[in-house]
Parts: structure tokens; sequence; C-alpha cells
């Protein structure tokens, strides 16, 4: 091996994928290793609202639309919300309404449970299955 | 002129309204079920919303979200398409009291002719022939007995209220009869939550041949032709043709005009199908009005060049019929041989699962109206349907032909698929020759033709 070919295997390690690389000849023998690269912290993370099926594949929980209308998170436009992220909510609780045919549908959570975050906006239109709140489940 | 349509519905019919909706540029909204979404008609429409999980009940059937759905999404009128809620007369009262344009005709047309007994009675009083049968309303099987032996057996009991081949049963003879009634009877309050029957005579090695008709809220109706339908696995059809074989020219004439008849005695509106019996003398008798599009317009599509779901939509916008009665000519013959996911060899039990692989034949003459696409998989809570080839030809020969060819080319791996027995149909003498009555198939699964 001379040193043109030394070149050549670098910069082939280089552009590839492979993290480490060796190769033995008879008596001579080369390790190359590449260190990972970190990214600066600086760079501002990108917020991409979540598609119904990728959410659902999250390993997270979440409470679900039980029907399609359009979702309030308060019961009248003066009222606070039903629920905050933060809020610890138990089983039967009412976190949203749902509007459907002119009749008001109350959201109520299965179990118990804190909400994470609110994954539709008050006055949202929503179809059956669609994520509203992430949430951790609890005791 | 609507901006944008909800299609409550899935499968063939679905991507088969999105298209019409395309090609008269109005923005289409497609509702779907848990199991249905990798469905192609979710796919192609502009919009979609998701409505609930796979059983009909939670989705297509539920009729508060289909309305919802309709609501949310600002659509302009919702097209039924065939089964499903298309002629429920109490969904069309919903979609009119949110506001919603139902495409088909009004609650009180679809309840008038929905009765079987009354659609029967009104058909009568307007002087259309109908199958000799009771002229009152049957509740107890003594009393249908009576009539029964009147009329001359066998005779035919059927539900008032009935549809999709339930609620019917032959009684051969006055020793049978009860037992056949009661069951019958049983049948119907169990499906439709209705025990109104009535008789007819049964009339045996008939045909079905229904008539297409069309018409505009002005009161202007047109009939578009016949189609041969005598070709059917327990009261499911399996190939239609236009025009039929059994049919000459004067009795076109005649069958057209009652159609036309028959709707105009109901004041009927939108597209809808006029059913008659036709016996071996060649006499026609009223059996049932469809007021929805049927899974085989396709045919009359082909055979006259007009198109079956722009008209509908056109004449739900309050349009005037662009059709006038002298420009409809039915021109050759077509054929259509629905495609179902099932196996034959297993008493016909259906066959969902994933599609490997699809190839569709095409060329002259050629139409398929599908869903489906490699990798698709067919779930199991709906229907079987999962194609229908559509062919044209200049004569009957060549249709049969042009389809022999087409089913020839036609590939679905993966699951099971009558495209076999529609092909040794497609190949059966009686068929070929036009003789195949509404016995044909049960004849033929016996080895009989």
């Amino acid at each position: 091996m001379d040193l043109k070919d030394i070149k050549e295997i670098i910069q082939l390690v280089e552009k590839s994928d492979f993290s480490s690389f060796s190769y033995k000849d008879g008596q001579q023998e080369i390790k190359l290793k590449k260190e990972r690269q970190t990214f600066s912290k600086s760079e501002t993370p990108v917020q991409v609202s979540p598609k119904a099926e990728e959410s659902a594949s999250d390993s997270g929980f979440y409470i679900f639309s039980p029907m399609v209308g359009t979702f309030y998170s308060a019961s009248s436009p003066d009222s606070s919300p039903f629920v905050k992220v933060g809020d610890e909510v138990k089983a039967g609780q009412c976190v949203g309404v749902i509007e459907a045919m002119k009749m008001m549908n109350e959201v109520d959570a299965e179990e118990n449970a804190k909400i994470v975050s609110a994954l539709v906006k008050d006055g949202q239109n929503v179809e059956y299955g669609q994520p509203l709140f992430q949430i951790e489940k609890q005791q | 002129m609507y901006k944008k349509i909800l299609i409550a519905n899935r499968g063939e019919i679905a991507v088969r309204i999105i298209r019409a909706c395309r090609n008269l540029g109005i923005q289409s909204v497609a509702v779907y079920s848990t199991a249905d979404r990798d469905a192609l008609h979710v796919q192609l429409a502009d919009e979609c919303v998701c409505i609930g999980e796979g059983p009909a009940k939670d989705s297509y059937l539920n009729m508060d979200r289909i309305i919802s759905a309709a609501s949310i999404v600002g659509a302009d009128a919702i097209h039924p398409g065939y089964g499903f809620l298309s002629e429920n007369s109490d969904f069309a009262r919903k979609c009119e009291e949110y506001g919603i344009d139902f495409i088909g005709p009004s609650a009180e047309i679809m309840e008038r002719m929905g009765n079987k007994f009354q659609a029967r009675q009104t058909m009568i009083h307007a002087g259309v022939p109908v199958v000799p049968g009771s002229k009152q309303p049957v509740y107890h099987a003594a009393d249908g007995k009576a009539i029964a032996k009147q009329i001359g057996f066998p005779v035919m009991i059927k539900a008032s209220s009935g549809g999709g081949g339930r609620g019917i049963r032959i009684s051969e003879s006055a020793e049978d009869f009860e037992n056949q009634f009661n069951t019958a009877q049983r049948e119907s309050v169990t499906a439709f939550a209705d025990d109104t029957m009535y008789i007819e005579k049964y009339i045996e090695k008939s045909r079905h041949v229904e008539v297409q008709v069309a018409a505009d809220k002005a009161g202007n109706v047109v009939s578009l032709g016949e189609r041969d339908c005598s070709i059917q696995r327990n009261h499911q059809k399996l190939i239609e043709e236009s025009p039929s074989p059994a049919v000459n020219a004067k009795m076109r004439q005649e069958m057209n005009a009652v159609a036309v008849r028959a709707a105009k005695a109901v004041h009927y509106y939108s597209v809808g199908t006029v059913e008659f019996i036709v016996t071996e003398d060649n006499h026609f008798y009223f059996m049932e009005m469809n007021t929805r599009v049927q899974v085989e317009h396709a045919v009359t599509e082909m055979v006259t060049g007009v198109d079956l779901i722009e008209t509908q939509i056109t004449i739900a916008m309050g349009l005037p019929l662009s059709i006038r009665q002298e420009d409809i000519i039915l021109r050759g013959n077509s054929l259509e041989c629905r495609i179902n996911a099932e196996n034959p060899e297993k008493k016909f039990a259906p066959c969902p699962g994933r599609i490997s692989h699809v190839h569709f034949p095409g060329g002259n003459g050629v139409r398929v109206d599908s869903a489906i696409y490699d990798g698709y998989t067919v779930p199991s809570a709906y229907d079987s349907l999962i194609a229908k080839v559509i062919v044209h030809g200049k004569d009957r020969e060549t249709a049969i032909r042009r389809m022999c060819t087409a089913l020839d080319e036609l590939v679905i791996t993966g699951i099971s698929t009558n495209i076999n027995f529609q092909y040794s149909i497609l190949h059966n003498p009686v068929f070929c020759k036009g003789k195949a009555d509404t016995g044909f198939i049960e004849a033929f699964l016996e080895h009989k033709v």
C-alpha cells in the first residue's frame, strides 16, 4: 500500500456512512475511525405540527377526538379554558367540548392524566380520531 | 352551482363521483372510516375527513357524523352513492334540516317508492302493469294464504319495506305457505322493523329488466333504455347488459313509456331505475323503483353516451335536463362484469386481504371502475365488490368477445376473486344466445346448463 492508496481509502471512508474501517494485507494494516459530528446548540429547532398518523405512532399518549365537529377549549368565549398545559385531570373530567350538529358534546379524559400539550386550537375543526391533547398517564 | 360536494360513500362509487365532481369543477370531500385510511377515494378527493371506526354504523351509516363533516368543511351538497344512506329518507330529511342539498329525490318521494306495497298501488293507479298480487297489505299468514289461493301458486311473499333480497320467500303450495310467510315476516321485522307483507304471483323463467330514468326538478323526464340484470346469485347481480336480448323494439318503446309514466306518477326527480319482470311470452310487469344511482349505471353510460353522475349532480343544482328524449339512442351493446373479492370454490366466501398486484385491461371499448391498487388491503367490514369491468361493442357478440379479452388480461393477485367464474359464464352457450333468465346462475352452478 502506498500513500496514494491510503489517500483514496481516507476519501472513500469520509464520503461513506461508515464510522470505522480497518484493512490488513500481510504486514501492513490500516485503521480509520470517524469522529461523530455534533450540531451546534445554537440552531433553532423547527416546529412541525404533527400529522394524526405520526403522532399516534409516537410512544406518547393522547386524548383523541370521539367525533367530527368544531373543538372548543372553553364552555363559552368569555370562560376560562377547561384545562391548561400542566393540569392534572381525573378520569371523566371534561377537557373540552366539540360542537356537532348544533349540539355541544363534552370530551372527557378516560383516565387520570397530566396535560402535556394542547394539539388543537379553540374553534378548530376536528375529525374522528384526531389527537386533541398529549397526556402523561397517572395513577 | 355547487362549490363543494361531500361523498357519503366509499370504494369504486366514491371514486366515480369524485371524478364527476372534477369534471364539473366542483371540490370533492371524502369521508372515511379508520378501516379506509389507505383507500383510493381518500387520496383522490380534495379534502378528507375521518368520521369513525370501521363498522358501517360508526361511519358510512352514521348520519350525524356525516352531516357534521359536511358542516365543518362547508359542503353545499352530499352525494350518497348507492347502498348505505342513499335510500334513507331520514338522512335526506336531516340534510334538508341542516341546509345541505341531498343529491337524490326528496324524502317524500323516497318513502313513496321505498314502501314496496304503496309503490305497487301508486303504479296501479297510474295504469302501470304490475305483477298480479294482493290488493291489501298482509299481516297474518291465514289472510295471506287465502289471497295466495286466489292468485294461484307459486307465489312470492315479500316484505313491504324490503330490499337487498331480504324478507322474500317463495311458496310453492298451500302446504308450505304458513311457514314461508312467518319466516319472511320475521326476517322483515328484524331487518326493517316492519311486519307489513304483500303477496305476488311468482313468475318462473322471468328476466329482470330495469329502465334507467332521469328527471329534473321542472318535471321533465327521460328514459335512457333498459338493462338486463338476470344473471344474479342470491339476488345479487353479477353481469348486466344493455340493451336486453329479451326486449324487442316494440317492447322497448312500451317499457320506456311506462317507466316515464311511473316516474311522473310520483313527481320524480334525479336519476332512478324502474325495475320490471319480463316473462317468456314478452309481458312486462312493474316490480319496484330504485331511487338512487345504481352499480350498473356504467352500462347505460356506454350505450347512450350520457354521464349519469354528472347529470344527477346538475339536476340537484336545479338545472334543467340538457338531454331530450329524441336525442337518446342506444348504440351497440354494453356488458358489465362485477369483480368480487370472493372464492367461488368455497361457496363464494368473501375473501378480504392484501392485493399484491393489479393489472387492469384497457383499449377500445373497455372501461374499469375500481378503487383497488397494488398493495391495497381489501377490508373485511364492507361488501366484496372491488372492480367493475365494462365493455362496449357494436353488437352483443363483439361486446362479449371484448369482455373475454378484458377478463383474460385482468390480473388481481393476493386474494381470491370471481374473475374465472365470470369468464366461464361468458363462455356458456345459454348466456351467449341471450337466453339466460333469473334461474340461470342456479342452474349453471348445478351444471344443468
